[in-house]
Formats: C-alpha cells, sequence, structure tokens
C-alpha cells in the first residue's frame, strides 16, 4: 500500500482539497474532508515523469489530483510512460547529458562542415533540370532589373566571345547547357557569374580587361566548373539548410532569432562558398589543360582582376578571409601555380 | 508557499472583503535543469530528424507551466504531441506553397495569396484554441471562443491597412489582433475583459521613433557609407567583412533597445488593462532593463555558440514572472470557484482531432 499527500481538485471549480491518497493493488483510495472516492487504477492516468513541482493524475470524470511526491507516483505507476521515463533518466544525470552533448556537438560539427554539403549535392540531383533553369531565369532577370544592362561590345567581339565559349563549354556532360550572357554592368565592374541552370554572365567590363582569348577562356572555365558543379543551386540548397539547423538549435531564444539565426548561418554559408570556389579553380585547371592553355594564364587573369579592384588593400585581408565569399586572390592565384 | 501581500488594508477600511491581495506569480524554474532537458530534446529531435520536436515542445512547455505558480499552484500543459507535429506538418506544406508561389503565373499568384488570407484567421483561431484548452490551473482550462468572422476582421481586416499605409497603421493592426485574441480567451467560464488600447499602443510607438530615430539615422550613414565603400573597392574583402560586422553592430544597437522598450512597454499596457472577473494584473517592466536582458542574453548565446540559451529563456520568463503579479479582491480560489462552477468536460479529445498548434 503506498500512501501520500495530494490535492484534489474536481474540475469544475478551482477549489482546492488537502486529500490523502492511498494506493492499492488495483485501487487507488481518495480521501479526505467531504472526499471520499475509489477508482480502479487502471482508469486513472498519472503524467509523464519531470522535474516539475507538482505531478498531476487524471480522474475518471474529470477530477485530478495535483501531488509533489514524486517517489510515491514512481512506486505505484512503474510502467507508464516508458519513452518519458527513459528521457528522464538521462535529464537528470549530468554525466549522461555531457556526453549526449559531446555526440550532439560532433554530429553538428561534421553536419555542417561536410554533412550540409553532401545532403545538398545529392539532393541536387534530385532537382530536375527545368526547375533549375525557371530559377536561373529569376537570376537572370533580377540582374537585369537591378545591376545590368544589355552589353555595349562590338557584334565581332561578341562573336569571338561566344566562339571562346564554345570552346570552354564543349564536352560539359550531357543534359547541361551553359549559355552566355554578356551584358554591360557598370556597378559590378569587371566580373563573371554563374547563374543556376548553367547562364554564364561576363560583364564588359571583364571582356576588356582581358589582354587575350587564352586568360578569358580561363575565366569562362571557371564559371563553366560552376555550372558544372551546379554549384548555384547547391549553394542555395546549402544555405537553407543552414539557416534551418541554426534556427533549430537557437529557436527557443525567439525574441532574438532573427539576428540570431542570420550571422552564424552567414558565417557557414562563407565557408561553403570558399570550398565551391576551389572545386571551380580545379575544374578551370583540368579544362585548360585539356585545351592545351597554360594554368598560368588563369593565373595572370586573377592578378588583373586583383589589380583592377585596389589589389593593394589584399595583403590586410587574410585574418578576415573566412568572412568572404571569394578566397583571397593571391592564396588562389598560390595555388593554381602551384598546380592542380 | 503562499506568499500574499495585503496592499489594500487601509487603517479604519471597513469592510474587510475590500482588502486587496497581491498574489505574486512565481516562477521556479532552473537554468541548469532546463540546460539538461533542452540538451536530451535537441539530441532526439536531430536523430529522429525533427519528428521528435513535438515531444520536445510538450516536454518544454510542461516544464515551464509547471514551475510558474500562482497561489502555490502550478499551471499544467496538456498538449498532446501528436497534434502538434500534424501543425508543423501543415505550416512546413505552407512555406512550400509559398516558396513555391513566387515561381507561378500572377493570376494563380494572387489566387493562393487570396486562400492564404482566408485560412490564416481561421488557423490562428484553431492554434489559439488548442494552446488555450491544453493550458490549465487548478485542474480547470483556458478557453477560447473567438469567432472566424471576428478574427478575419481583426487579422486580416486591420491587416490590410498596414502595407497600404505604408507601416504607418501598424499599431492599430496590432492593437486589434492583441484585443480580440485577449477578449476571447478565459479561465473556465470566466472571459478576459481588455479595454481599448489602440490609443495608448500608437503613442508607445511614436515615443519609440521619437527615442531611437537619431540613431537610427546615425547607424544608416555609417553603414551606407561603409558599403559604398566596399563597392567602391569590391576585392577588398576586409570592407565588405567590416561593413557587415558594424552593420550588425548598428542593427544591434538601434533594434535592441527599440525592440526592448516596445516589447516592455506593450506587455505593460496589455497586462495592466487586462481584468478577469475580479482579477486585475500588474506588470512593472522597464524598458532598460528588457533592453540589458536581451543584449546580454544575445552577447551570451554568442559567446558560447549557443550553449547559454537555456540560461538565456529561463532567465528572460524568471524576469517577466518578477515583474507580473495578480491582485485580487478576495481569494482568487473563491472567485474560480464562484465563476466556473459550469465548467465540465467539453469533449476535448474531439476537438483534438480538428486542432493544430502552429508556432514555435
Amino acid at each position: 500500500m503506498i500512501e501520500f499527500d495530494a490535492f484534489y481538485f474536481d474540475g469544475r471549480s478551482s477549489a482546492r482539497r488537502p486529500v490523502r491518497v492511498r494506493g492499492g493493488p488495483g485501487v487507488l483510495y481518495v480521501v479526505g474532508e467531504g472526499v471520499r472516492l475509489e477508482y480502479p487504477l487502471s482508469q486513472v492516468r498519472v503524467d509523464a515523469p519531470m522535474e516539475v513541482p507538482q505531478r498531476r493524475i487524471a480522474l475518471p470524470g474529470g477530477g485530478q489530483l495535483q501531488t509533489s511526491d514524486h517517489a510515491a507516483l514512481a512506486a505505484l505507476f512503474p510502467g507508464e510512460h516508458a519513452l518519458e521515463q527513459s528521457v528522464h533518466a538521462f535529464e537528470r544525470r549530468w554525466i549522461r547529458v555531457l556526453a549526449v552533448l559531446a555526440l550532439l556537438g560532433a554530429a553538428l560539427w561534421w553536419g555542417a562542415s561536410d554533412g550540409l554539403p553532401l545532403a545538398a549535392k545529392l539532393l541536387a540531383g534530385w532537382v530536375p533540370q527545368r526547375a533549375e533553369a525557371a530559377m536561373g531565369k529569376g537570376a537572370l532577370d533580377a540582374v537585369d532589373r537591378s545591376w545590368c544592362g544589355p552589353t555595349e561590345l562590338g557584334a565581332e567581339r561578341q562573336g569571338a566571345l561566344r566562339a571562346d565559349f564554345e570552346r570552354a563549354a564543349r564536352e560539359l556532360p550531357g543534359g547541361i547547357s551553359a549559355r552566355l550572357a554578356l551584358r554591360r554592368c557598370a556597378k559590378i565592374g569587371p566580373n563573371a557569374f554563374a547563374l543556376p541552370g548553367g547562364t554564364v554572365v561576363v560583364t564588359d567590363a571583364l571582356a576588356r580587361l582581358a589582354q587575350n582569348d587564352e586568360q578569358l577562356i580561363s575565366v569562362l572555365a571557371h564559371e563553366l566548373g560552376h555550372v558544372h558543379g551546379r554549384h548555384s543551386l547547391r549553394l542555395a540548397l546549402q544555405s537553407a539548410g543552414a539557416a534551418a539547423l541554426v534556427a533549430a538549435l537557437l529557436g527557443d531564444a525567439v525574441s532574438l532569432a532573427g539576428i540570431a539565426v542570420a550571422l552564424p548561418a552567414a558565417l557557414i554559408q562563407a565557408g561553403y562558398s570558399r570550398d565551391l570556389e576551389r572545386e571551380a579553380d580545379d575544374y578551370a585547371l583540368a579544362r585548360l589543360a585539356a585545351l592545351g592553355i597554360p594554368g598560368e594564364r588563369f593565373a595572370e587573369m586573377l592578378a588583373l582582376l586583383e589589380h583592377e579592384r585596389g589589389g593593394k588593400r589584399a595583403a590586410a585581408t587574410s585574418a578576415l578571409d573566412y568572412l568572404s565569399t571569394h578566397p583571397a586572390s593571391a592564396e588562389r592565384i598560390r595555388r593554381i601555380r602551384s598546380g592542380p | 508557499m503562499q506568499q500574499q501581500v495585503e496592499s489594500g488594508a487601509v487603517v479604519g477600511a471597513p469592510v474587510r472583503a475590500q482588502a486587496q491581495r497581491r498574489y505574486p506569480v512565481v516562477f521556479t524554474a532552473s537554468a541548469p535543469e532546463y540546460f539538461r532537458i533542452w540538451i536530451v530534446n535537441l539530441a532526439l529531435t536531430v536523430i529522429t530528424l525533427g519528428i521528435y520536436s513535438a515531444w520536445a515542445k510538450v516536454r518544454r512547455k510542461r516544464y515551464f507551466y509547471g514551475h510558474t505558480l500562482i497561489d502555490g499552484d502550478g499551471f499544467e500543459y496538456r498538449g498532446n504531441p501528436v497534434a502538434i507535429l500534424k501543425g508543423r506538418v501543415v505550416a512546413l506544406a505552407l512555406l512550400a506553397i509559398y516558396s513555391l508561389a513566387g515561381r507561378l503565373p500572377d493570376l494563380l499568384h494572387w489566387a493562393l495569396l487570396a486562400t492564404a488570407a482566408l485560412a490564416l484567421p481561421w488557423l490562428a483561431l484553431r492554434s489559439f484554441a488548442f494552446n488555450a484548452r491544453n493550458s490549465a490551473w487548478r485542474n480547470v482550462a483556458f478557453r477560447f471562443d473567438g469567432s472566424y468572422r471576428d478574427a478575419l476582421i481583426a487579422i486580416v481586416g486591420y491587416g490590410v491597412l498596414v502595407p497600404l499605409s505604408a507601416f504607418l497603421l501598424y499599431p492599430l493592426w496590432k492593437a486589434k489582433t492583441l484585443r480580440f485574441a485577449w477578449r476571447h480567451h478565459g479561465l473556465g467560464t470566466t472571459r478576459f475583459a481588455m479595454p481599448e488600447i489602440t490609443g495608448a499602443l500608437f503613442w508607445i510607438y511614436i515615443k519609440a521613433a521619437g527615442l531611437v530615430l537619431p540613431l537610427l539615422i546615425v547607424a544608416l550613414v555609417v553603414s551606407v557609407s561603409l558599403g559604398w565603400l566596399s563597392v567602391q573597392r569590391p576585392s577588398a574583402a576586409s570592407g565588405v567583412a567590416m561593413s557587415v560586422i558594424v552593420g550588425l553592430a548598428m542593427l544591434l544597437a538601434v533594434y535592441l533597445p527599440l525592440f526592448a522598450y516596445v516589447r516592455a512597454r506593450t506587455a505593460n499596457l496589455v497586462m495592466n488593462g487586462l481584468a478577469l472577473g475580479p482579477l486585475r494584473f500588474e506588470s512593472r517592466q522597464g524598458a532598460r532593463e528588457v533592453a540589458w536582458l536581451y543584449l546580454s542574453n544575445a552577447g551570451a548565446i554568442a559567446l558560447t555558440l549557443g550553449l547559454a540559451v537555456p540560461w538565456a529563456v529561463v532567465r528572460a520568463m524568471r524576469y517577466r514572472a518578477s515583474r507580473l503579479a495578480v491582485v485580487a479582491s478576495g481569494s482568487p480560489a473563491e472567485f474560480a470557484a464562484a465563476e466556473s462552477e459550469k465548467v465540465g468536460a467539453t469533449g476535448g479529445e474531439v476537438m483534438d482531432l480538428l486542432d493544430f498548434d502552429i508556432g514555435v
């Protein structure tokens, strides 16, 4: 026979009545001033174990018992809430919680550094080419709206660029079709970027900056590396995943979620872009080798770009390199010159 | 356990029943305890790819409800994890539809938006009802009885005015939705009463704007000029990084006090106007205290890579509880007994089938 003190609430009013509860084999007796109740133990429901001041027993007919005698409840209902009992066993011991924390930390570290990129890569394989092309079209429209206008290069120069592009893009694996979009983008300067679906945007300034076709082809090959790896799509998927991960971790701190989520997700994101840049560099070098163009042309082109953008400040960037989406050009040039 | 404070007993007050009793809201949760619950919840959520999150939510809410006590008795959370899981599936589906909507032709896009606008009040109603019915004190559950029509007017009707007025009428919408939500909540059969707060809420936002506008301008000038510098020299990664960092710091410096001020004053405004039968509420949150709370919480979370989240959450809740009290003419036990006699079992299980819970 298990006995404990409790408060009885009949469920019709919030009046609190102190009672003595006795749990015998199969029966629960509730006795107090003006209260004399008896229930089969199988018809009452105890709530799951947890570190709260009071636990509750729901009685048939809407009544309720509240008690702070956790030990008595554990003895009276040994088999109830198996799942929560094991969860509670973990929650109560620091040593177990710390072990769980270590495992969780390792899992999240792996998830953020390798798991998410891997998942994004796999998931990208499932995204139909058509959907990706639609994304790319949307992105190009956005670029045209806010950054760029039609190219001002002469027809002859345009033809030559398209021929260069054809040369670089030949031997892309089936299904991926790359297109060249020439644009005049005064706000962006000399640059090239790959959009989802295989559109490579090249700015007029970049075409003018290149000293020869081979240098230009090396940049195109780099962008085609992004196209080939479906990097834009993977990046979009990765950033969505990173945001979801951080939101899941910090979601509790609701009021600051906006800021708290944005910064770590941005940091993770920056790391991903660096990895993808390197992947595209490696692709470009392999492609250039196949075309019989020395990798040095690529290094020259990067140096030109760096100089054009005010390379004097590049030396100061190393500490903040992790925050930048492009690894500092000096580092990339070194990598390219040292060979793939 | 009874922490009552006699506050209205003026010397020579003729009637004893006129005396007011003040019941502080006692919050007994501890950060180390919640840390352990949080970690186990997180781990199980990761292992089950998110499915356990519904069970985790129930555990979290049970912990905090149970540790929030008035007159010696804690609150009770009765939510069913399966209903919560259902709500999350619906929320995910809505999110997917929303992200797809941008790629649809215009007509379909607008049709979808209109459907969402009509569905939103219904979702809010079901969510309010779910939370109310699953929250109880002394075995008397809360209730929510708002109608779809009223929800549509408050949430969508006034909501439409917000973008149309360039967000100037946001406080109007906020006041209407707050009042709609509170007035249709009740404990047992007793409804909450709430006065019209539109004017007072506008005043809070006006003061906030006056308070922070100069700061905002400074922040804007600094970040824009930094951003401009980095656009001039795009390769200078340090410039981009600096503008990001400074921009965020500025955001924090401006957004936090503004946010804290509005939050604290709004909470006080709502709680101090609220009545539940003979019960009144007393909320005394200080804007500066709340700002410091948010700032220090954010700092702690950032410095510990998120491990301080449980501490921050417990701390914020403890602060709010410490500034809140229930004031009763007579004992709340007497009050509830008289007022909620008619509350019976309302077939909650049947309702659970229709209900789900959206929210964090």
